[in-house]
């Protein structure tokens, strides 16, 4: 496996009391696609957040590199490159397109984020007709495209996306999965995808994690369990689904 | 009284309640839990304006900058020293609104006792004070200076508030954070600094309006206190999750207030106007009867405010 950009150690988390992550310990390689999925409540986003710093580490640690990261305050962690996007009220709902696309430079001088802003949406071209509109107006998948544009604002070097195509339909899925697939082929950042529809998701990675319960159950190439039937349908009943 | 004064009186009082619903409003939009002690800013105002006055001479008009600045920093200093280590021990709105009235309790005893020893040491009234500014002429018209000062500084505040949130950056990760603060931090907004300087706002604006009514209105250290049931009866009236709320709410409550009793107060009713609090106070009980969201909430779309989960 190559260096890791990301890495975390016997990582234990949760909210408040809830312990609800135990003895996570992975490595995140650079500019690959890192893609984790498991069942609900497997603790998937709660990794997402952790490593944000939005929710509370018990034990172990997390480096960025060679920086230990663990518990920083996100706004600190979002300077340091990497960025976070969450499932569900990803965008601000009152707010313009154009005004959400300069809430995401918030930490960007001015001539900086007047650049990005020409930068992403050269890659989201969709968006230069909303701009003036209210993002609440915004339809599931373009919602997706604007958060996803939003993310892209600071040139992260890390992109964590929380389950982007949940609730969109499955022709705008693969849309959107293709320009994460795009995102690191063309611009070479690294990404880390937590993904329910496993097998879309599978097929952009180049490692995979499977969480269970908190806890790290495989890792490894993310094709070779869509490979090999028996690991498929061990870990993600794949098979199962697909007779 | 003539018809001249009773609409001037009427819209003087209505313009300071907008501002210090404003006020009320802005804390409350931003950490959600109302701020018992929003009254008390307009007496540091005051006592800030009545200060200056006694010991340099300084007509109240012209300490409103340092009164905003005050105020807003005892406002600030609440948000860290109060809201800020309680919520982060997980307490919750019920005991965060016990704390405020603490706080509210503190700066008022605070103000007491500080007119008190202004009084004795200076020999000079620091209780009931007033300052009677006059007139001015404008194109031949004798206008009110409270009504006129009340006027300006509301417009001021409005046109700024109105550039600042859709103008600056500063303004766009004020609302952005009111809306989504989880989303604000991930966006690398320090969400703490905007509460803080939504606080700071907040008291700062309420404060403004001391010196305007220590020209208007006989003031003493219980004067929040006396004001704050207006208060939030004009936030909650209008809808307290929006600006637009507080100055519609404002003026409905102000204008109610004063025009409501003077005409409760002619016979045959005769009522004393000692009691035109009670108007408010029904106001309050009405709106939250019929339209708890205020009278902003009916015309959505123009106001912009915090998304409902």
């Amino acid at each position: 496996m190559e260096a890791p950009v990301l890495r975390t150690e016997d990582l234990n988390a949760g909210y408040g009391k809830m312990h609800i992550l135990f003895d996570i310990t992975l490595a995140f390689p650079e500019k690959k696609v890192t893609v984790i999925v498991g069942p609900n409540g497997s603790g998937k986003s709660t990794l997402l957040k952790t490593i944000f710093g939005l929710a509370k580490v018990i034990s172990g640690k997390i480096y960025l590199k060679t920086q230990e990261i663990t518990s920083k305050p996100p706004h600190d962690i979002a300077k340091m490159g990497i960025a976070y996007l969450p499932q569900t009220q990803n965008i601000f709902e009152n707010l313009s397109v154009q005004e959400n696309l300069k809430m995401a430079a918030y930490t960007l001088s001015k001539e900086e984020a007047s650049a990005k802003v020409e930068e992403v949406l050269s890659i989201f071209p969709l968006l230069r007709a909303y701009m003036k509109q209210k993002a609440g107006k915004l339809s599931g998948g373009e919602r997706q495209m604007l958060a996803t544009a939003m993310a892209l604002m600071r040139s992260p070097e890390i992109l964590m996306f929380d389950e982007p195509t949940a609730a969109l339909s499955p022709k705008i899925s693969h849309q959107l999965i293709n320009i994460i697939r795009d995102l690191n082929t063309k611009k070479e950042k690294t990404i880390i995808l937590v993904e329910q529809n496993a097998k879309l998701a599978l097929e952009i990675s180049d490692y995979a994690v499977i969480m269970g319960s908190g806890r790290v159950t495989y890792k490894g190439e993310g094709r070779k369990l869509l490979e090999d039937p028996e690991l498929g349908a061990l870990y993600l009943g794949l098979r199962a689904r697909q007779q | 009284m003539p018809l001249a004064n009773l609409l001037t009186n009427a819209f003087t009082y209505s313009n300071m309640l907008v501002l210090m619903a404003l006020g009320l409003t802005f804390s409350y939009i931003t950490l959600k839990v109302p701020n018992f002690a929003q009254g008390d800013f307009i007496a540091v105002g005051a006592y800030v304006a009545y200060t200056s006055y006694v010991l340099w001479d300084i007509h109240p008009y012209l300490t409103i900058p340092l009164s905003f600045h005050v105020s807003g920093a005892i406002s600030l200093l609440m948000f860290l020293f109060v809201f800020s280590p309680l919520s982060k021990r997980g307490f919750k709105l019920t005991e965060l609104m016990i704390a405020y009235f603490a706080a509210e309790m503190i700066i008022r005893s605070a103000l007491l006792i500080y007119t008190d020893y202004m009084q004795s040491s200076l020999s000079k009234y620091f209780s009931n004070i007033l300052i009677p500014v006059g007139q001015v002429e404008i194109g031949g018209y004798e206008i009110s200076s409270p009504l006129l000062a009340s006027f300006i500084l509301l417009l001021t505040i409005l046109v700024s508030f109105l550039i600042i949130l859709k103008y600056t950056k500063l303004g766009i990760a004020l609302r952005a954070v009111i809306q989504n603060p989880e989303l604000g931090r991930v966006y690398g907004v320090n969400v703490e600094k905007m509460y803080a300087i939504s606080w700071f706002l907040a008291g700062g604006i309420t404060g403004m309006t001391g010196p305007v009514i220590l020209t208007f209105f006989p003031t003493d250290p219980n004067i929040g206190w006396t004001f704050l049931i207006r208060i939030f009866a004009a936030s909650i009236v209008g809808g307290i999750d929006s600006m637009l709320g507080a100055v519609i709410g404002g003026y409905f409550v102000g204008m109610s207030e004063v025009l409501g009793i003077y005409v409760l107060s002619q016979p045959p009713i005769g009522l004393q106007p000692v009691y035109r609090v009670v108007i408010p106070f029904v106001l309050m009980i009405a709106a939250l009867l019929i339209m708890p969201r205020g009278i902003a909430s009916k015309l959505e779309g123009i106001s912009f405010r915090r998304e409902r989960k």
